[in-house]
C-alpha cells in the first residue's frame, strides 16, 4: 500500500468517534486498522490446549544465572530462548501484534499458586477484582512506609513476531511468539503501551529492541528484559501484522503455563520495585 | 505553680482545652485512617478504570453528565548514558538541551515529541512515563 493511504488511516485513526445516545468514544485505532488492542480471542487453559485449542503460541524466556540452560552451558546469561528450542541470542527486534493481560501468583517457594490467562479470572483464588491478592492493589510496610507490590504479579504479555535478532536473521522462521513482561521487566511492557496510547496506532505500529542487563537486587543478581525503541514499522509490514491479527481473531489460543515464569517467583521490594527473589 | 493534678481538679479551662486537644488528635487519626483506604480503593478504581480502557481500545470517552474521561500519559526522559547523549545533541545541533536548568522539563517534552512522531530516541536516553484518568468539563 502506497505510504500516502497508510498515513491517511493513520490520521483518520486519531480522529475516529462512535457517537451514542449517552456517550462519546473516541476509539485508538484506525478504520481501516480497526483491530482492537488484541483480537478477540477464547483463552484456553493450557492443561487443555491439546484438545480444544485451535492454536498454541509459543513463548520467550530470558536465561537467568539460576536457569538450567545456563548452569548446563547450553545458553548464555541473558539469551531469549523460545519453548521451541530457538536460541535468539542476547536480543531480538520484534513487532508486538497485540497485548494481553495476564497475572500469576506464586508461594514462597516459587511454586505457581494462581495465575489468570485473563487477567479476570484466576485458576486458584477466581475474580481477580475480589481477590485479596489483586495484582492491581499495592500495599504499605507498616515499619518502613516503602510501598509494596501485590502478592500477585500482572504480566503483560505480547504476541510478537521476530524481525531478526542477535543469532537468527530471519525471524519470520520464528512465528508468532509471547514475550511477557513482569516484575523487574514490568517498565518494559509499559513502555510498548505508551508508544500505543500516545499515538494511537496499533501495537505492530512500532517496532522495538528487546534485550537485557544484570539488575542487583538486596539477595542477588536478576536478569531483566530492556527495551529500546526502533521506531515506525514499515506500511507493508504493518499490513502484514493487521492480517496475522486478522486470522487469529476469534481462534482458541492456548498460552504457556505460567509455572514457566517461575525464576520471577516470590517479590520483595526496592524503590517500589518488585524484585525477582 | 501546682502539678499532678487529678483529673477535673485543674482550672475548668486547661482541662477543657485538653480535652479538645484530644478530641481534635482523634478526630485527626480518624480522617487519616478513612483518608489512607480512600486512597488505597482511589488507587485501585483508576487502575482498573485505565486497564478497561486500554483493553477496550478506547482513549477517552464522555459520560451522561458532560465529564469527558481521559486517559493521559505524563512522559519522563531518563538519561541512560550521558557522554553518549551530549555527543549526540551536539551532533544532531540540539546544544540547547544541554543547559542546565531548563533541561529535564525540556528533554521530557522533547522526548514526548519524539515518541508522538514515532522517531527514534538519541544514544543515550531513554524514557518511562506515568498514565493517569483525568476528568474535563
Amino acid at each position: 500500500m502506497a505510504k500516502k493511504q497508510m498515513d491517511s488511516q493513520g490520521d483518520s485513526l486519531l480522529h475516529d468517534s462512535v457517537e451514542s445516545e449517552s456517550s462519546e468514544i473516541i476509539v485508538s485505532g484506525p478504520s481501516a486498522l480497526a483491530v482492537p488492542s488484541a483480537p478477540i480471542l477464547n483463552w484456553e487453559d493450557p492443561s487443555d490446549a491439546s484438545q480444544d485449542a485451535d492454536r498454541t503460541i509459543p513463548y520467550f524466556k530470558l536465561v537467568q544465572h539460576t536457569s538450567e540452560e545456563a548452569k548446563s552451558r547450553a545458553a548464555d546469561v541473558g539469551d531469549i530462548l523460545s519453548s521451541t528450542g530457538i536460541n535468539l541470542g542476547q536480543w531480538m527486534v520484534i513487532v508486538p501484534l497485540w497485548f494481553k493481560r495476564q497475572a500469576s501468583k506464586f508461594t514462597d517457594d516459587r511454586q505457581l499458586e494462581c495465575q489468570s490467562l485473563d487477567g479476570t479470572t484466576g485458576s486458584t483464588y477466581g475474580a481477580c477484582a475480589d481477590c485479596e491478592f489483586n495484582y492491581r492493589q499495592w500495599g504499605k510496610d507498616p515499619l518502613t512506609k516503602k510501598s509494596l507490590p501485590p502478592k500477585c504479579s500482572e504480566v503483560r504479555s505480547f504476541p510478537c513476531l521476530v524481525i531478526t535478532s542477535d543469532k537468527v536473521q530471519d525471524g519470520a522462521s520464528v512465528g508468532v511468539i509471547a514475550v511477557g513482561f513482569a516484575k523487574s521487566s514490568a517498565s518494559v511492557g509499559k513502555q510498548l503501551i505508551t508508544q500505543h496510547d500516545l499515538t494511537g496506532l496499533p501495537f505492530y505500529g512500532y517496532r522495538w529492541k528487546i534485550g537485557s542487563k544484570d539488575k542487583a537486587f538486596p539477595k542477588g543478581s536478576a536478569r531483566v528484559f530492556t527495551s529500546e525503541f526502533q521506531g515506525r514499522n514499515p506500511d507493508d509490514m504493518m499490513l502484514q501484522c493487521q492480517e496475522i491479527c486478522r486470522s487469529w481473531a476469534g481462534a482458541s489460543v492456548a498460552m504457556p503455563d505460567h509455572s514457566e515464569f517461575g525464576e520471577e517467583g516470590s517479590s520483595e521490594t526496592v524503590d517500589g520495585e518488585a524484585a525477582p527473589f | 505553680m501546682s502539678e499532678n493534678l487529678e483529673v477535673g481538679a485543674g482550672p475548668a479551662d486547661l482541662c477543657a482545652l485538653s480535652v479538645r486537644l484530644q478530641d481534635a488528635e482523634a478526630k485527626r487519626k480518624d480522617a487519616e485512617a478513612t483518608a489512607k483506604g480512600l486512597k488505597e480503593l482511589e488507587d485501585k478504581l483508576e487502575r482498573e478504570l485505565l486497564d478497561s480502557m486500554l483493553d477496550a481500545g478506547v482513549k477517552s470517552f464522555r459520560r451522561e453528565d458532560g465529564i469527558q474521561v481521559l486517559r493521559s500519559t505524563t512522559i519522563y526522559s531518563k538519561v541512560t548514558d550521558k557522554s553518549a547523549l551530549v555527543q549526540a545533541l551536539q551532533d544532531e545541533g540540539l546544544s540547547e538541551y544541554l543547559e542546565l536548568e531548563p533541561r529535564k522539563a525540556r528533554l521530557n517534552e522533547w522526548v514526548r515529541e519524539q515518541l508522538e512522531k514515532g522517531e527514534r530516541l538519541l544514544p543515550g536516553l531513554d524514557f518511562s512515563a506515568t498514565t493517569y484518568a483525568s476528568f474535563r468539563k
